[in-house]
């Protein structure tokens, strides 16, 4: 079948990238073959998690409407990169959709979010960093984002399924880089009750205390868990409904979107100078 | 409780710590291994004793043990929100 769509993406830049997604959310036909096309502009290096767990997302997309997205990138060694090295493919193949797959043995990985496999995937990739670049380092405040944003995913998003996950690091950088995507309802959707208004939504999500309380177990302070541990050298992103917030350990900044981005996305990037020494207190107690 | 959701292992935890709450006695947690104490394990497990035995009940009578720098920050930030 060839596809009877095609969307050609001409740079990695954040904005346009962005809207270059949202254009095929809100153009697509199903259940119509898809052509996605990436620039020779966008090459490995300039190729973030972001891009990754966006372009995921609008694959399954596609392919929960009875379509398929056929990937063309004009540079071949980011085909290469994602055909072979990170094997995108792998997440719609009927076989294997629901397996969980170890970390692969480099500094990138991409994992749908199931909750089957997340607490599966939060110990491996402890081990993982554990035992590569930062034995004998405290890992506790990675570990802890890694489990809040799955988790925010699975009690908040109503994304069926259509939730990605991706982590690299930059060891010249001294960087981790994180992005999730999820095309569910967005926060600022799960929010209306408290806050009708997107960008105040956003804001008021990284507050501890605000929370849907969709579950037991919610009290709002995942997001906040999340920005309490940033230092000045860290800084996020997040997309969701019709707004855009920027935040860095003392500027936060948010502003509407000029379209709606059904879903979230929160990418950010930290840095592992942060990483303490592995201390271990024999005892502790509050009485 | 490894290789469970977050928030099902703290309701499993709370399950084992109520019976000796409600009994006066003290409850010790080994967190050897743990890597995380993400909000919804924490909500599930200590939040939800606070809230059914009482924070001060909680504070008097859960040691924890062999704790990271980080986790005894992040508990200290816990406890210090009941």
């Amino acid at each position: 079948m060839e596809p009877k769509q095609e969307y050609i993406f001409n740079s990695p830049n954040r904005g346009e990238w962005l809207a270059g997604i949202q254009n095929i959310r809100e153009t697509y036909c199903a259940p119509n073959w898809i052509r996605v096309i990436l620039s020779e502009k966008i090459n490995r290096s300039n190729f973030a998690c972001l891009h990754f767990v966006t372009l995921s997302c609008i694959i399954d997309m596609v392919s929960k409407s009875g379509g398929k997205v056929i990937l063309q990138t004009l540079d071949d060694d980011l085909h290469q990169y994602i055909i072979n090295d990170v094997r995108i493919k792998i997440y719609w193949r009927e076989e294997e959709k629901t397996v969980f797959t170890e970390p692969e043995p480099s500094p990138f990985n991409l994992w749908r979010i199931d909750e089957k496999y997340y607490a599966n995937y939060s110990m491996a990739l402890n081990q993982y960093f554990e035992r590569t670049y930062f034995e004998g380092k405290d890992l506790t405040g990675l570990n802890n984002c890694v489990a809040e944003l799955f988790q925010n995913i699975l009690d908040h998003a109503q994304a069926h399924g259509n939730a990605f996950f991706a982590i690299c690091y930059h060891e010249e950088r001294k960087e981790i880089e994180i992005a999730i995507c999820d095309f569910g309802v967005g926060i600022s959707y799960t929010l209306r009750e408290q806050y009708p208004d997107s960008c105040k939504a956003l804001q008021r999500s990284l507050l501890p205390g605000v929370s849907a309380r969709t579950h037991k177990h919610n009290r709002g302070y995942g997001l906040d868990n999340i920005v309490s541990t940033m230092t000045s050298k860290d800084s996020m992103r997040i997309i969701s409904n019709d707004a855009f917030l920027s935040k860095s350990q003392n500027m936060e900044k948010v502003d509407p979107l000029p379209y709606n981005f059904k879903g979230t996305l929160i990418d950010f990037t930290i840095s592992t100078d942060s990483f303490d020494e592995l201390e271990i207190i024999d005892e502790l107690n509050f009485g | 409780m490894a290789d469970r959701p977050y928030p099902e292992s703290g309701q499993m935890l709370y399950d084992y710590m109520s019976p000796l709450l409600a009994n006066g006695k003290s409850v010790t947690l080994d967190l050897a291994g743990v890597i995380s104490l993400p909000s919804m394990f924490l909500n599930a497990s200590i939040g939800m004793a606070a809230r059914n035995y009482g924070v001060e009940t909680i504070k008097k009578n859960i040691v924890f043990y062999h704790v990271t720098k980080s986790q005894a920050e992040r508990l200290r930030e816990y406890f210090s929100r009941l």
